[in-house]
């Protein structure tokens, strides 16, 4: 099933919400102790886990390792103490290749040869769809066929934000290069 | 002139838009050490190098030189910019 008849604005909140903007700035409304930040339900929204976050009380590795949607934030790092003010989140994610459905977790990624997922950035979001703005290389593949695109929030291991099939598949021999032009990979929501 | 390497190209099925879905195979059609293989979204049309070579981007996947392989990508971007289609920056 996949939701059709949706306004522009909806659509574009919608794939907001699931490939969250590159950086993101929200104010705290209340002071957290050492590893919980509060914000609206809608802001929370916003907010991945693997978003990198920088603000007063983060001395280093500030890292959002949960958030369940309720407003709640909880932030790994060396912390001091978290306050009521201003902390940007930012998301710099990685494109991964898959051979078939990688699914809800990112399953059957490309292996072997050098390749690496690589990073990849959007542009804001029109229409319900966000498009790449940077081109990626894929260099010495591994003999294999690929059909299914990725997005994590790290090079390695990370978190799986999500997916989708490509237009086409594509058999590439080893050693080759693959290389997607700018807006060649686009986000959507689909259900 | 036309740098053409045309891959395999074989329908699978239709795809949830009706757009076709083929596979695209590359095996024994390109030397990895001389040709790159772009994904070249939706721009459609020929694109044109500085030295004269010409490819038609308009398959979902090409075969290009290696030394074309960045001219390609930012004459795609290019493209998107003028057909009014890509207008986004970067966030």
């Amino acid at each position: 099933m996949s939701l059709t008849y949706l306004t522009a604005a909806v659509a574009n909140a919608m794939v907001e919400t699931a490939y969250p903007s590159n950086t993101i700035s929200h104010t705290a409304s209340a002071t957290n102790g050492t590893t919980t930040l509060t914000f609206t339900a809608s802001e929370a929204l916003s907010i991945s886990v693997g978003m990198t976050v920088t603000g007063a009380g983060i001395t280093s590795g500030g890292l959002v390792v949960t958030n369940p949607g309720t407003g709640v934030v909880t932030i790994s790092g060396t912390i001091t103490t978290l306050t009521a003010s201003s902390y940007v989140f930012t998301l710099s994610p990685y494109a991964s290749l898959h051979t078939t459905t990688p699914g809800n977790t990112g399953a059957a990624e490309v292996s072997g040869g050098s390749y690496a997922r690589q990073t990849i950035a959007f542009g804001a979001p029109a229409s319900g769809v966000k498009t790449s703005t940077t081109a990626q290389n894929w260099t010495n593949m591994p003999a294999v066929t690929v059909g299914y695109f990725g997005f994590w929030t790290a090079v390695t291991a990370g978190t799986w934000i999500g997916g989708g099939i490509l237009g086409s598949s594509l058999t590439v021999p080893s050693g080759a290069t693959v290389a997607a032009a700018i807006g060649a990979i686009t986000a959507t929501v689909s259900g | 002139m036309s740098a053409e390497i045309k891959a395999k190209k074989t329908y699978i099925r239709d795809n949830e838009d009706g757009t076709p879905f083929f596979n695209y195979d590359f095996t024994d059609v390109i030397n990895v050490d001389t040709h790159a293989i772009i994904l070249t979204g939706p721009i459609q049309g020929p694109i044109h190098m500085e030295d004269g070579t010409v490819y038609n981007v308009t398959d979902f996947a090409i075969a290009v030189k290696h030394e074309h392989n960045d001219e390609v990508t930012g004459k795609i971007q290019e493209a998107h910019k003028v057909s009014g289609t890509f207008t986004q920056d970067a966030e």
